[in-house]
């Protein structure tokens, strides 16, 4: 049966006998998903592949099956792609798969439109005297790489502005911040500044990892549910079947919303409040959370600092004020916090609506406070369950697809700097090299974080001399993101128009290629989706799924890591761009971009997921169970489906991924942690680490600095090392030590990885530490 | 510590509380106060929002492209209460005219539904293809435009970035409504 397939088993359709009936002559054709409306709206256009070979894909055409990841949010839906002759004639939502279990919403049932492309741009194209022309990849790749260099060598290299993307593979995610830094310039950025960069500032402030702490199926656990400018109903509809399945088992289920969303229809309580009023909503909660003790005391005496600051803060938040400010009545205020209080553990989901706006970051902390307050933190069915929004967001935010840092929350000190360059095996003056060497407006380039891509038409009009760097933007790459996500609409078109060449690298000619009125200096080039290429995509939950190629790159359309390979040969840094990864013609091998990162990533734990592994997961991916998302046995017994990050260690290790951040009901070694620090060991005096709570298994009993090289000499546990990892490891720390060597001792004694991580943000620090709580994160200084 | 939108609705709050003072934040000028001192509210009485649809995704241009998709949401609209509706003479699946504080101005088809409040309205943001009224349709390259195209809702988002990580401000800003 199709519908339960669980093997990539090749199947030979019977043959009909008695002739085609409507199912199958529609399935040949390629429009089974669509049925017969879609028919006559697409036409012939769609058959485009299938007649090259014959007028059909004749029905007993062997059927491939491909694994592959729905690209349309990051829930990380899997799909059985269908292919004949290779062509995508069907699809079928993975039944078996931990995620979604078969389900799929309007946007994943409609993924095989891709494998047929009628509206894709389908050659290379540049604008001239106002009329489209097609143009070869060769004549593109050269006019728009002279065009850049023009720019570089006039403005430097910040006046040229690359745009990258969420629908990136983290594989060309990190491929692109790679390039970016070979060209010289911080000015690279995607579409995770504009949907939850402030989750990731707020919460990594918080807690120590700015993303989903707990997993979308663990809301099947929670007794609770509280809905922020969140609305999955509509924006990560097969999550919903998670969070009713939580429903049905009892949670409650509340919905903050200035408007009657879909998912207010299934809640236990809507409640709106005014746009822009999270922050008095939330401490107007707190309010009542306190004058009644639902405080989860013990829990805050161990893991949580600063919450008497937060108490004062609330008095200010009367229910007569809240009401005033928010419009929301004393009563259920009083109500919803003691549905909060009464059904523990809950977890908390926020997206846009809490994120997009002036004081997001603050929103976001806000949030993080009140499950502090409740203690619903690093617990089944608790956490910021933080739904993001496309597809990769997680992983090209990860692979510090960013303006203000390298992969891996680095940062962009120097330090950070001389970390990735270890990794990449490069010379760090080479690289300092490439960056401008002026000093702006006080500010260093090299380590200054750059034009956000919510912001890169301002880059474009505002005044020079008002700039941090040597000139305007003049020139921008965008790499698949629309400037629609642009607010201020009038001043994109502008930007558009002022700079001297726009270049769209899209497999769709987004509105950036013609929004603006010119008549020349406008590129497109055709980039494949994800289906037409393959590698790795982190979900929201932080677990890594293998995605097949399910079809050959349709039209002239190349993968994103051949178009940067062939610009960088234009740059004439292709040598170092890809200095340890294959590459086949002008394509750089895909495995081998995973397992540089793999050898850099320690800070959170990307270390561990070789492409072997995630393969090895893809391919067993209806072993997990829907509930834990572990496998109880086959090949990836006791390892968390897709392996979420932090996976300590190198991929020989063999850590299970940590489904759960911050648990320390388990052992280091089997997901469990502790929370993690970023101000240092004590704030004011007083210490911040964690007293009397550490993991499960843990050889020091409470809070604990930053493992370094001396202070595993200071415990004695130097000696644990191979005399390899020995000759690694002097000098360095967790995060910069490239054996792994002082990971795999601290955890063989139980302990975490602490680090003080890149923030997304230098500045605001201060601000922040004086608004909000920091978490304790385990333990003392071991002397 | 709670600060009102820079395009807020309730004036009389913004003495208590203010937002930031105008700041560099990495290498751009970024204004806050020099923004929200300016009482936009009399002029844009209507809180606007903006969201997501099942159908489309981010920009939209890669779904709107796609025909299975593209007939199951066909035009770009804004949601307007019954209240507000019937006091501006806007009956559901009237053409109107949205007028931002920045000056500009979006034409979209009415919904009419208490799905949001009294003085609040909501755009979904996947729309793009006409500016300011006027199509782009014919300046795609041909056989690319997609098979809907729409007012996008950016085109009226106003000013405003998060002082730390410059999100831009899309859940909370005003307007006015006009049937067009």
């Amino acid at each position: 049966m199709r519908l339960s397939r669980k093997s990539e088993q090749v199947e030979v359709v019977e043959k009909q006998h008695l002739g085609l009936n409507r199912r199958q002559f529609l399935r040949s054709a390629g429009l089974a998903t669509g049925g017969i409306a879609a028919a006559s709206v697409l036409g012939m256009g769609m058959m485009r592949k299938a007649e090259a070979q014959t007028e059909f894909v004749p029905h007993d055409t062997p059927i491939e099956v491909k694994r592959t990841i729905c690209s349309h949010c990051a829930v990380g839906c899997g799909v059985y792609a269908h292919v004949q002759d290779g062509v995508w004639t069907h699809q079928e939502p993975a039944f078996d798969h931990p995620f979604n279990a078969g389900g799929h919403c309007a946007k994943g049932a409609s993924l095989r439109e891709v494998g047929s492309g009628a509206k894709r741009v389908k050659y290379p194209m540049k604008l001239v005297n106002g009329k489209w022309k097609r143009i070869s990849w060769e004549t593109a790749i050269n006019e728009v790489s002279e065009r850049a260099l023009k720019v570089r060598q006039e403005s430097g290299p910040d006046s040229v502005y690359f745009m990258g993307s969420a629908k990136f593979s983290n594989e060309q995610a990190y491929l692109y911040r790679k390039f970016a830094a070979m060209w010289g310039t911080n000015n690279v950025d995607h579409s995770a500044r504009i949907c939850h960069s402030t989750t990731v500032a707020g919460v990594a402030n918080t807690w120590g990892y700015g993303a989903q702490t707990n997993s979308i199926n663990d809301m099947r656990n929670a007794k609770s549910m509280i809905f922020i400018g969140s609305n999955p109903t509509e924006a990560h509809p097969v999550a919903m079947q998670h969070i009713l399945e939580g429903k049905e088992r009892g949670a409650k289920v509340i919905v903050v919303d200035p408007r009657f969303t879909h998912t207010a229809a299934k809640c236990d309580e809507y409640i709106h409040i005014r746009s822009g009023t999270d922050i008095p909503f939330i401490y107007g909660l707190l309010w009542h959370i306190f004058d009644n003790g639902w405080q989860a005391q013990e829990f805050i005496d161990e893991r949580v600092y600063g919450i008497s600051r937060i108490q004062d803060a609330c008095k200010n938040w009367t229910p007569e004020e809240v009401e005033n400010v928010v419009g929301v009545p004393r009563e259920q205020m009083y109500r919803t916090a003691k549905m909060l209080a009464d059904n523990r553990p809950g977890t908390v989901v926020w997206c846009m609506g809490g994120t997009q706006h002036h004081i997001g970051n603050a929103n976001t902390r806000a949030y993080c406070i009140l499950q502090l307050a409740l203690g619903n933190m690093g617990v089944v069915g608790g956490g910021t369950n933080i739904f993001r929004g496309h597809d990769n967001v997680q992983g090209a935010t990860d692979f510090g697809l960013l303006n203000d840092t390298l992969p891996g929350y680095y940062g962009l000190k120097t330090g950070s700097w001389q970390h990735w360059c270890r990794v990449w095996d490069l010379d760090y003056d080479w690289v300092k090299g490439r960056f401008d060497q002026g000093t702006y407006l006080g500010q260093v380039p090299m380590n200054s974080t750059g034009i956000p891509c919510s912001r890169w038409h301002d880059g474009v009009l505002e005044n020079k001399a008002e700039l941090a760097q040597r000139d305007n933007v003049r020139m921008a790459f965008f790499w698949g993101q629309s400037v629609t996500t642009e607010t201020r609409g009038q001043h994109v078109k502008e930007a558009l128009e002022k700079m001297d060449t726009v270049v769209v690298v899209d497999p769709y000619p987004t509105i950036a290629s013609i929004l603006g009125n010119r008549t020349d200096g406008v590129y497109i080039l055709p980039a494949c989706t994800q289906f037409e290429t393959y590698g790795s995509v982190s979900a929201s939950n932080r677990s890594i799924q293998w995605r097949d190629k399910v079809i050959e790159p349709l039209f002239e359309c190349k993968p994103d890591h051949e178009t940067m390979y062939l610009l960088a040969q234009k740059f004439g840094f292709e040598k170092q761009l890809c200095k340890h990864i294959k590459v086949n013609g002008s394509e750089p091998l895909i495995e081998d971009i995973t397992r540089e990162f793999n050898r850099g990533m320690w800070t959170v734990g990307y270390t561990g997921q070789s492409p072997e592994r995630l393969k090895m997961h893809q391919q067993n991916w209806g072993t997990f169970s829907i509930e834990t998302l572990e496998a109880p046995g086959g090949p990836a017994k006791g390892e968390t489906y897709g392996l979420p990050w932090p996976c300590w260690g190198t991929p020989e290790q063999k850590h299970p991924g940590t489904q759960i951040l911050y648990r320390t009901d388990r052992e280091v070694r089997n997901g469990g942690g502790t929370f993690r620090a970023r101000y240092g060991v004590e704030h004011d005096g007083v210490n911040i680490l964690a007293e009397g709570s550490y993991s499960k298994g843990s050889d020091i009993k409470d809070g604990y600095p930053e493992f370094t090289d001396k202070m595993l000499k200071q415990l004695g546990w130097w000696d644990d090392l191979t005399p390899e990892e020995k000759l690694a490891a002097e000098g360095r720390n967790w995060k910069t030590d490239l054996s792994g060597g002082i990971v795999r001792v601290a955890i063989a004694h139980g302990c975490s990885l602490m680090v003080m991580l890149k923030h997304v943000v230098s500045f605001g620090i201060s601000q922040m530490i004086s608004q909000c709580i920091v978490s304790r994160y385990i333990h003392r200084v071991v002397t | 510590m709670h600060r009102e939108p820079l395009y807020t609705p309730r004036r009389d709050l913004v003495a208590k509380y203010p937002t930031y003072q105008d700041r560099r934040v990495a290498r751009l000028p970024t204004l806050y106060w020099s923004i929200q001192k300016e009482d936009y509210a009399k002029d844009f009485p209507v809180i606007l929002t903006t969201g997501r649809i099942v159908e489309y995704e981010g920009g939209g241009e890669e779904t709107r492209s796609n025909a299975w998709l593209a007939q199951l949401a066909r035009e770009m609209y804004i949601e307007i209460n019954p209240a507000d509706a019937a006091d501006r003479g806007i009956r559901n699946g009237d053409k109107v005219e949205v007028l931002s504080p920045t000056g500009a101005k979006v034409f979209v088809k009415a919904m009419v539904t208490p799905r949001v409040a009294v003085g609040e309205s909501f755009m979904p943001f996947h729309f793009a293809g006409v500016f300011e009224g006027k199509s782009l349709g014919p300046k795609y390259p041909e056989g690319t435009e997609p098979f809907v195209i729409g007012e996008a809702a950016n085109t009226a988002m106003t000013y405003g970035y998060d002082v730390v990580t410059q999100i831009q401000e899309t859940k909370a800003t005003l307007c006015q409504i006009k049937k067009a």
